[in-house]
């Protein structure tokens, strides 16, 4: 009855809203099924469940092989890729590794696989890494067939470190369960012959993964409190002090939990009505072209795992979630789930971290107390991960090859929340006097020496700086398109490029092609410099001039016959306020990308001429004739070059102004003579 | 507080009036010495004169603007980081040890002259001693601190559990801990400086476990004497920066006026430690172990 009115429902959306749902889809295709029924022993910190696993193949090919993820299997030793044979140090006893077996793996038919299985080691060929699993089937796959098998394993849950395993009593169960890759036909994202994507787990590396029906039955101790993703389908007590959970949710990619004694469980309720008013719903609607209708967003149930030392900062966690649900929601499209559950998690290493309708934060009991309450990281680590949601959760890249995708498209996303939260500000840091925005904080990881490694490669693969090329990069270079593109075009990319790719795998030649159609321009010669190359951007003006423009002199051709104008003759009719001022500037550009520029000449009369430089050469002369002197010029003056490694060098003034060099010497002296004075007290 | 402590406190004070030299003489040293590292700062913050983006230098702070003019030029910073490194050492072993030794010799011997060449006397006088004051306290003190923090590091862990996140008010206790041993130590050194100059020990190790001693007898009134002119020194602080807080710098007459005040708040700090000694050689004086009674002169023998 339920799922006949459900049916009756959608068909009626459907009717009301054609082209809301033909944009915004509201499901994925199914392409997994998972039941999961698993029990989590406290004491041995050990996991033990079975699984079933149904997996359709939508392509045209015949699959003969599963290929499985066993990410746990990344902590099992120091040889793994994971901790790539390094030195761990003291404190490797028994409780820090963490594995997963695959106790038996048997199709529907009883036929058994578990034989079948070898590790494979598609990325470094590392023979002690464990955590791809390949099955050789009996019989392929057909083309829109499907297959059903049945595992089950046993799992130790590492200390707690990348947001996985125990601490204190606590568990974070993530990337716990055996798990399929994601079988890519040719074509699928630029591939040019059909197989199985599952990478091993890598130090900077995430997830990728196909969608479906997730139905995860939880038993832990009674005196636990837990949160999954999904929905709690229903609870029972097993009368042996245990008690077992149903959760379930439909179109997500991945299920994760939480689980232990001392969480502070409270909940709350985001609506679509109270939370949005009528005019940002039609702000939102006007800034993307849609329909009321199509921005409109759905109630969703927050809940709150809290440590009980952190529930004063419950507020802060809570506002940020609502800030995210709404502007994530309005520019891109509604969350779709009933429910969103916040994790505040136990200690450093279970830090922010997102998985399908269900995230980690993390804060630290100092930022209750001024002056600490300055530093936002809660809710820069919640908006953060709850716009996982949509870049990761509902448009679901592969983070092992194109990271930026999630990471990057993510961080922008984030940045502009915060903004939106904050008065344009988007404050990270208000410490003792001191400021540090967003944009601050991003701008400052860039440099004309970040030469190495592009956005676009996969994410072990770096030399080093993964974390700036697939979160800070990408969002300077979307900052930068959208200052250039306009704020309207930049956020109707943003939507179309996630109505269309909602539920589904896309690459970044898929947020390209939706970029160039969007803006109506081809956007092709932006990417391929910023998004796939390496090259740093950075202009700066190398000198400034003015000077009056000195009276002709030497032999002129006139009516009345040649005229000779000497240095000493006057001009006749020239008076001292008509006479111009020459002003140059001298604009370089000190790496080898480049972007159109404009630059702002303001004269000491207050006057100001904006020029516009292609910007392709290596450097250029501006010039501007004119009745007052040049007082200042500025290369970028908005700052929309956001790539722009260094601003400091983007403006110079003729006349040296060096109040700010005494000011802050003074400043300075008077902070040593307070430090002597302190040491000599001391010492 | 004590009648004692009230002496103690009046004569600092009274001090400060009195020696207005030796306070000048403490803040041209900390004005010189400062020159020494802010003087090289100066030449590098020159490059701001004609950035544009400097001038929001002229309202406020701006980190993330002063990171752009560093990175690129890593050497410089470097080496004026550099520069402050060896002066902060130097300050620590060598100025400071002189000037108090300086100091204590004026207050202890009023009214030679010229002030000057006695003041210089007195720092070179006892610098030997003092150096090796300096370094015993600081051992001391640092072995002391060293085992108090491993045994609160097995007791914390045992109550609150390996790795947990502490709570602010233990974190505030360790810390206050810490502040007050320490601060023991260091009155220590204080007093075992005043013991040196007022009678002339040459025994380091020895004056300082007696001004240990000392310490611990007296513990509520030396604590009492530092802690009022940290509160006066406080109090000025508070009152430049409600006045800094308030006062624009974008003019010429405003940043000479706020270079005037900043000048001025680090005379009434040298004023306050000039204060500081003062009332610490006067509890010393008042409270010292009197010397044992001399024996009564027997009636000679008939």
């Amino acid at each position: 009855m339920i799922k006949a009115r459900m049916a009756f429902s959608a068909c009626l959306m459907a009717l009301c809203f054609p082209a809301a749902a033909a944009r915004l889809p509201d499901r994925a295709e199914a392409v997994v099924n998972y039941r999961i029924q698993v029990r989590l022993d406290p004491k041995a910190r050990q996991l033990s469940g079975q699984e079933r696993i149904t997996w359709r193949n939508l392509s045209g090919d015949e699959v003969s092989e599963l290929w499985f993820h066993l990410y746990l299997n990344a902590f099992k030793n120091s040889r793994t890729t994971f901790y790539g044979n390094r030195s761990l140090g003291p404190g490797t006893d028994g409780s820090f590794w963490g594995w997963v077996d695959v106790v038996s793996l048997r199709l529907d038919t009883g036929a058994d696989l578990t034989k079948r299985m070898t590790f494979e080691h598609p990325d470094d060929g590392n023979i002690h890494d464990q955590t791809v699993l390949r099955v050789k089937l009996p019989q392929p796959v057909p083309p829109r067939a499907q297959i059903s098998v049945n595992l089950s394993f046993r799992a130790q849950l590492p200390e707690l470190r990348f947001r996985t395993g125990h601490k204190d009593g606590t568990f974070m169960v993530a990337q716990w369960f055996p798990k399929l890759g994601v079988y890519e036909p040719a074509g699928m994202r630029g591939q040019t012959t059909g197989g199985w994507n599952c990478h091993q787990f890598h130090a900077h590396s995430e997830f990728y993964a196909d969608y479906g029906h997730y139905s995860t039955e939880i038993t832990v101790p009674s005196n636990f409190r837990l949160g999954a993703t999904g929905q709690l389908k229903w609870k029972k007590d097993n009368g042996q002090g245990e008690s077992t959970y149903l959760f379930e949710e439909d179109n997500i990619h991945d299920f994760a939990w939480t689980a232990g004694p001392d969480y502070v469980v409270i909940k709350r309720k985001f609506s679509g009505r109270a939370d949005v008013s009528p005019a940002e719903y039609r702000q939102a609607a006007a800034l993307l072209d849609r329909s009321l209708d199509e921005v409109r967003l759905s109630d969703v149930d927050l809940i709150f795992l809290m440590q009980p030392g952190h529930l004063d900062q419950l507020d802060r966690y809570e506002n940020a979630t609502r800030l995210a649900l709404k502007w994530y929601g309005l520019w891109y499209g509604r969350y779709p789930y009933r429910t969103l559950t916040i994790v505040d998690p136990v200690a450093v290493g279970g830090g922010g971290m997102e998985y399908p309708t269900l995230f980690t934060a993390g804060t630290n009991r100092w930022f209750s107390y001024p002056p600490f309450d300055g530093i936002r990281l809660p809710e820069i680590v919640t908006v953060h991960e709850a716009g996982h949601q949509w870049w990761y959760g509902m448009v679901g890249n592969n983070e092992f090859e194109e990271a930026w995708l999630d990471e990057g498209i993510n961080s922008y996303s984030c940045g502009r929340v915060l903004e939106q939260g904050d008065g344009g500000r988007g404050m990270l840091v208000e410490f003792l006097g001191l400021e540090v925005t967003e944009l601050d904080f991003i701008r400052l990881q860039n440099s004309p020496f970040r030469i190495y490694d592009t956005s676009l490669q996969p994410a072990w693969s770096y030399r080093s700086g993964y974390s700036f090329y697939s979160y800070t990069k990408p969002e300077l270079m979307l900052r930068t398109l959208e200052n250039h593109l306009g704020k309207r075009a930049m956020a109707r990319i943003m939507r179309t490029y996630h109505e269309r790719w909602r539920f589904r795998h896309p690459g970044s030649q898929d947020f390209i092609a939706v970029a160039n159609e969007v803006a109506g321009r081809d956007l092709s010669w932006f990417f391929d410099r910023f998004l796939k190359g390496n090259a740093p951007l950075d202009y700066q003006i190398l000198a400034v001039s003015t000077f009056p423009i000195p009276d002709p002199v030497g032999v002129f051709d006139r009516p009345q016959g040649k005229v000779t104008l000497r240095p000493e003759s006057k001009q006749p009719g020239t008076k001292p306020s008509q006479r111009k001022f020459r002003s140059e500037v001298q604009l370089a550009r000190n790496t080898a990308a480049w972007f159109p520029i404009d630059v702002l000449l303001t004269f000491e009369d207050g006057h100001k001429v904006l020029k516009h430089w292609d910007g392709k050469a290596r450097w250029i002369t501006l010039s501007e004739d004119y009745t007052s002197r040049l007082a200042m010029a500025e290369a970028d003056p908005g700052h929309k070059i956001e790539l722009d490694a260094n601003w400091a060098n983007n403006g110079r003034m003729v006349k040296p102004d060096a109040r700010p060099q005494v000011k802050w010497f003074s400043q300075v002296l008077f902070s040593l003579q307070a430090l002597l004075s302190l040491i000599s007290l001391l010492v | 507080m004590t009648m004692c402590t009230l002496q103690a406190l009046k004569k600092g004070l009274n001090d400060i009036a009195v020696h207005k030299g030796v306070v000048f003489i403490l803040w041209l040293t900390d004005l010189l010495l400062a020159l020494a590292v802010a003087l090289p700062v100066f030449g590098w913050l020159g490059r701001m004169n004609r950035t544009v983006a400097a001038q929001s230098m002229l309202n406020g702070f701006s980190l993330p603007l002063l990171f752009d003019l560093g990175r690129y030029d890593f050497a410089g910073v470097v080496r004026i980081f550099g520069a402050l490194a060896c002066w902060l050492v130097f300050c620590a072993l060598v100025a400071g040890t002189m000037v108090s030794g300086g100091v204590l010799a004026v207050l202890a011997a009023p009214g030679r002259q010229p002030l000057f060449e006695h003041f210089l006397r007195g720092a070179g006088r006892y610098f030997g001693r003092f150096f090796r004051l300096l370094i015993g306290a600081c051992l001391a003190a640092g072995l002391v601190l060293v085992a108090i923090n491993l045994a609160l590091a097995v007791v914390i862990e045992r109550v609150f559990g390996g790795g947990s996140e502490l709570s602010p008010a233990v974190v505030l206790g360790q810390v206050a801990v810490n502040l007050v041993i320490g601060t023991a130590f260091l009155l220590a050194l204080h007093y075992a400086r005043i013991e040196t100059v007022v009678e002339g020990r040459s025994r380091m190790a020895r004056a300082y476990v007696r001004s240990l001693v000392f310490v611990y007898r007296n513990i509520l009134k030396v604590f009492a004497v530092i802690v009022v002119f940290a509160a006066l020194t406080g109090a000025v602080y508070l009152v430049y920066a409600v006045v800094r807080s308030a006062m624009p710098t974008t003019t010429w007459l405003f940043i000479l006026s706020l270079t005037a005040i900043q000048q001025t708040v680090m005379l009434a700090r040298s004023a306050f430690r000039v204060g500081l000694y003062g009332a610490e050689l006067e509890l010393f004086l008042l409270r010292r172990p009197k010397p044992p009674e001399p024996l009564s002169t027997l009636p000679p023998a008939p």
